[in-house]
């Protein structure tokens, strides 16, 4: 069964538009939304949720179409971390307990007191004072603690410094070891997405570029390095984005459709993402 | 929509604490225009909920959770009518207290009195809350406080008749008393359903 499942998707706003997304999680994985800012990312999951209504095609979350009116019970079984916690700033953890404990049928106050306690979020202290990594914590405390299905994070770890961000990476991935949970996180920081997830989709300018597992993205592309008069000679089709500066080129390639005759390199996360969305460059 | 008005009310502890304090205040000195100001202040405690609400852009985060339109809606008309019973009923229990302190006999057009300047209330939030929801609640502000000259005007001009005419005969006052009580719900009910509307038409 698939956890999210998206098909043309589309949604515009005066200046910006998302055209159609189709998109499938299956559950038990984990999947890495990266776009740079702007590129439609907390667009997307808004519109997964139904925060924002599309303008066509259809998303189905957990089995059941958003606009359903059975999608408010389904909420029940997603957590959400958006970019930040959004609570009334006044309010203390201990308050927020009280009022989630009251929101979602299957809240579990001894987890959220653990997480609390794990994260050493002072339970009185009002939320104003806290800095954004307790905040950011006390959000994934309360979205964890009421037994999801589905786990969507936006920008979770973004403003965390790498110690905390590892933490909770590892919470995500804990979760995820229930073949019936998955996860969706948008992010901009791709080593954290190279880290944990099974599938990434890329949006670039409203439109989804690819989304495909990440083992299989590494294995397609590859990164040459070569000079100009060699690369002259790469079929035009493997070549899927370059970066041109006086001492040769260096090349996204797609490795099926380069000879072996060429030498080939290893490529990461990174470097097809910033060569899918920058295209060719020039130095 | 219980844990909606919880939050409100851990929001809004520090107004609470002052407009308990008030109402005692205001409830023991004798008057309804001063009952009636502090109807108004537990008519405005919805709005101060949806300032901080903005302030924190909680309405994003309360999206994503298994809340209704119409509780998100509800939540902030139950909080203003709890806020106006509250009221209500402090000064019905001081006025009972008073009459009893004092010796004289306590009258039913007392409490009737109060209902009517909680009836007033609740038509000023009825009419206040689509506006809040609509604009934002900056925006949303200066609506109502041109609604509060508008009214202020509107009972000092006709308020001092309409009472005349009132105590002129007891028949009268049930009559308009239960006019009023059922204006009140019709326009209520009216702004219930508008400020859902709005509200689902969010983007």
């Amino acid at each position: 069964m698939n956890a999210i499942e998206i098909k043309n998707l589309s949604k515009s706003y005066p200046g910006f538009e998302l055209r159609d997304i189709n998109l499938e999680l299956p559950a038990g994985s984990i999947m890495g939304l990266v776009g740079e800012n702007g590129a439609g990312k907390t667009t997307t999951l808004k519109l997964i949720m139904n925060a924002i209504s599309r303008d066509s095609g259809s998303v189905k979350v957990l089995g059941v179409d958003n606009q359903a009116k059975e999608f408010n019970a389904v909420k029940e079984d997603i957590g959400v971390v958006l970019d930040e916690a959004y609570f009334p700033e006044v309010l203390t953890p201990k308050h927020v307990g009280k009022v989630m404990k009251n929101t979602y049928r299957n809240w579990d106050d001894t987890c959220y007191y653990n997480f609390l306690e794990r994260f050493k979020l002072p339970e009185t202290k009002a939320f104003k004072d806290f800095s954004r990594g307790m905040k950011m914590k006390l959000a994934i405390a309360v979205a964890m603690s009421h037994r999801p299905k589905l786990l969507i994070l936006d920008e979770a770890t973004s403003g965390l410094d790498p110690i905390v961000r590892d933490e909770i990476l590892d919470i995500f991935n804990d979760f995820t070891r229930d073949e019936t949970h998955s996860v969706l996180l948008s992010s901009h920081i791709v080593s954290d997405l190279e880290k944990i997830c099974d599938y990434i989709a890329f949006i670039h300018n409203g439109r989804l570029l690819f989304c495909e597992e990440k083992d299989k993205l590494l294995e397609e592309y590859a990164i040459v390095r070569m000079s100009k008069d060699d690369f002259e000679k790469l079929p035009k089709e493997a070549v899927k984005g370059k970066k041109v500066n006086k001492y040769g080129v260096e090349a996204l390639v797609l490795k099926s459709a380069v000879s072996r005759m060429f030498n080939t390199e290893y490529t990461t996360l990174e470097d097809i993402i910033l060569f899918l969305a920058k295209g060719d460059r020039k130095q | 929509m219980k844990a909606l008005l919880l939050k409100d009310f851990y929001t809004l502890i520090k107004q609470i604490k002052i407009f308990i304090i008030m109402i005692i205040i205001f409830a023991a000195i004798p008057g309804y225009s001063i009952a009636g100001f502090a109807m108004v202040y537990a008519a405005m405690l919805p709005i101060t909920a949806l300032a901080y609400d903005e302030r924190s852009k909680w309405n994003s985060l309360a999206l994503m959770m298994p809340y209704s339109d119409e509780s998100m809606v509800g939540s902030k008309y139950v909080l203003g009518y709890i806020a106006a019973a509250t009221v209500a009923l402090f000064s019905i229990a001081v006025q009972i207290v008073m009459s009893l302190i004092k010796n004289t006999p306590f009258e039913m057009e007392q409490v009737l009195s109060v209902i009517l300047i909680a009836c007033i209330a609740t038509i000023i939030q009825a009419i206040n809350l689509p506006l809040m929801f609509k604009f934002g609640v900056e925006k949303g502000r200066l609506a109502f406080f041109a609604l509060i000259v508008a009214v202020t005007c509107g009972v000092m001009v006709l308020g001092d008749r309409f009472l005349v005419s009132l105590s002129a005969s007891y028949v009268n006052v049930v009559t308009a008393f239960v006019a009023t009580v059922i204006f009140t719900l019709v326009v209520n009910l009216i702004s219930i359903a508008i400020s859902i509307k709005i509200y689902k038409k969010r983007e």
